[in-house]
């Protein structure tokens, strides 16, 4: 949906935007107090900027050394150029494994590539074990954030969710009781499950191996306990060497929480002796952002969430306004390569205020990279109509003095007597200010002289 | 034909990445400009407990079983460890074969191989902790640390890490949590409830 359309939803219950608003900016805030505890903050950005652009400049070559390295240390490695080889070579991972129930931990990766319905469609049962996206799945709704996936959803909302779906006892949205609840189901979840699928927040490649932040510690509870895991993975997730690790894992958890660094760090550098493990590699478009060179450096991207908890347009309108995977600031510069006509209001959805670009720990320029999405959205003609229009006229009235400054007249006129205020949107939330007397042009005539 | 097929995409991908690269940049090591000079035991212990841990301190290892036998009883609590020295335990992590078996453990006693002091992590390797999911099926941990072990940074941790061969290790910092219910924090989500960090 248009974005717009969809934020005027959003903002009918100005209560709840004010409550998302709020909630945001909090987890913003802890940012800022985590970052500036730490000396090195800067130095810490620029560094990581580089090492990703350096990576993305030799990306080919790092993505072979990394399959070289899994492969000796007995990790199996596959190839897949778009989201439905992906889901396939997954679906037949499985198959081959005889799986019937999978425990996932959050990878936005396979929300991309829709593996979930998918996999389900063939018969697996699928349950999504970070809090927030097994939230999110049993209200069989899409997440709203990246790494907070039901921050959408109130406490009361969520007690309601948990009775309904698993009999918990109605307890006012007491978050230790449901989350102790949610620990209990996931639990047997975890015992029960024949395979395990994680995300990959970093792939190592001279080490062959990759490493999973959580907090809570449900990559691990799946992985170590069913003897197939499959990581996924986007070819963008390459890092040179462990040292980088230094640099990325001091960046990450302040970023996106507020916290020093997750709970957890796992690092996956082979199978358990008893399973098997495998990574699966994938395109899905990022060859293509590789080579457009404004939007390239999107594909930095460390999915902290930082530029969606700092948006005041993703605060005030919510994760689902934007229809795309991935939502905020990020995602209206990443969709749009994706699919341009679908996501042609995102970068938009901004006041290029900068305020990502700010907080982005590997200096995305996200703003600017909006501003030249909307050039090209443009000259692609897939802009509003009425948005065209307008400025279409606009442009005439302001290159003719003439026409401009009798457009001018008529409108002093009519706002004396025509409530011009409901007819103009840009007025909606403004008051329109009230007409001087005379025009510039007028008075500076009279009063040159003097 | 699968084999092909999947070769196709890889040879495909690297195909297109070659095309599309950009030019050269340049890696650069990186260098702190942090001169603060800090004790890293003081904020290493603050930071265990910043993130919800709990920290002790003791002079010998023998010590640890006097401490964890006021809060833990073993007549009641099933505790795993594969420190020999820790004589207390009723199961032995050393001999487990699969995750599965340490289901019912509740108080689960291991060693820390380092300790960084920004944020309060302690790393395990594999080779230490026997069965991977050990520090994470237990309902307490105990993680046991030299305070010789600690540095400063993850950049200095990950350098004493260097040249170490490890096919699983990992992190933690704090017991397991979650904020994901309107963002109110949550100690004890799928891993442990509570950590303790026991320096000696």
């Amino acid at each position: 949906m248009h974005h717009p359309k969809a934020a005027a939803e959003f903002n009918k219950d100005e209560n709840r935007v004010n409550w998302h608003d709020k909630t945001l900016w909090f987890v913003r805030n802890k940012r800022d107090n985590a970052a500036a505890k730490v000396e090195d903050w800067e130095n810490l950005r620029s560094s990581a900027a580089t090492i990703k652009a350096h990576v993305l400049s030799n990306l080919d070559n790092y993505l072979i050394q990394f399959e070289e390295n899994a492969k000796k240390n007995g990790i199996h490695v596959h190839w897949a150029a778009n989201a439905a080889e992906h889901n396939k070579i997954v679906l037949n991972l499985l198959k081959q494994k005889k799986v019937k129930k999978v425990v996932k931990s959050k990878s936005m990766l396979t929300e991309e590539c829709h593996l979930n319905p998918y996999l389900e469609k063939n018969g697996m049962e699928v349950v999504d074990t970070d809090l927030g996206e097994w939230i999110v799945q049993l209200a069989n709704e899409r997440p709203s954030h990246i790494v907070m996936p039901a921050i959408h959803k109130k406490r009361e909302e969520i007690d309601e969710l948990f009775h309904k779906k698993i009999g918990t006892r109605r307890s006012g949205g007491d978050e230790k009781y449901l989350a102790a609840e949610a620990r209990k189901f996931l639990r047997t979840k975890f015992l029960e499950a024949d395979a395990s699928i994680t995300g990959v927040n970093f792939a190592v490649a001279e080490k062959g191996g990759i490493v999973v932040c959580t907090n809570e510690g449900n990559a691990d509870m799946g992985v170590h306990l069913t003897p197939i895991h499959i990581a996924c993975m986007g070819i963008e997730k390459i890092i040179p060497s462990m040292e980088h690790l230094g640099i990325f894992l001091r960046l990450l958890g302040r970023s996106a929480t507020g916290q020093p660094i997750t709970a957890y760090s796992s690092h996956f550098f082979g199978p358990r002796k008893d399973s098997e493990m495998h990574i699966v590699i994938v395109d899905n478009g990022r060859t293509e952002q590789l080579a457009r060179e404004d939007f390239r450096s999107s594909l930095h991207c460390i999915r902290c969430g930082a530029c969606m908890n700092t948006c005041p347009i993703y605060r005030k309108s919510g994760g689902h306004s934007y229809d795309s995977v991935i939502p905020g600031p990020i995602g209206a510069i990443l969709s749009p390569g994706l699919d341009l006509k679908k996501h042609s209001s995102l970068p938009f959805a901004s006041t290029l205020c900068g305020s990502c670009t700010n907080v982005c720990p590997v200096k995305i320029d996200i703003h600017d990279q909006l501003y030249k999405w909307r050039q090209i959205i443009t000259e692609n003609n897939i802009d509003s109509k009425m948005k065209k229009f307008t400025l279409y006229i606009t442009g005439k009235l302001l290159s003719h003095p003439r026409l401009y400054n009798m457009a001018m007249s008529s409108f002093r006129i009519m706002d004396k007597i025509l409530p011009l205020q409901k007819f103009n949107l840009w007025g909606k939330g403004r008051a329109i200010p009230s007409s001087p007397p005379q025009t510039f042009s007028s008075w500076y005539a009279k009063n040159r002289k003097k | 034909m699968q084999k092909t097929e999947k070769n196709n995409s890889r040879e495909r991908i690297l195909k297109a990445i070659k095309e599309n690269k950009p030019d050269p940049v340049v890696l650069q090591e990186f260098k702190s400009n942090d001169t603060h000079k800090i004790d890293l035991l003081i904020k290493f212990k603050s930071q265990v407990e910043a993130v919800g841990g709990t920290v002790w301190e003791i002079n010998h290892i023998t010590q640890l079983e006097k401490k964890a036998l006021k809060m833990y009883h073993p007549e009641t609590f099933k505790i795993g460890s594969n420190l020999k020295e820790i004589t207390f335990a009723n199961i032995d992590f050393t001999k487990v074969e699969t995750g599965k078996e340490l289901e019912n453990v509740d108080l689960a006693i291991l060693k820390g191989e380092a300790g960084v002091a920004e944020n309060g992590a302690v790393w395990l390797d594999e080779k230490t902790i026997g069965h991977r999911a050990s520090p994470f099926i237990c309902q307490h941990l105990i993680l046991v640390l030299d305070k010789n072990k600690i540095c400063a940074t993850m950049n200095e941790a990950y350098l004493t890490l260097k040249d170490s061969d490890f096919s699983y290790g990992v992190f933690i910092s704090g017991p397991s949590k979650t904020a994901d219910i309107e963002q109110s924090l949550v100690i004890g989500a799928h891993g442990p409830k509570s950590l303790v960090v026991c320096i000696i």
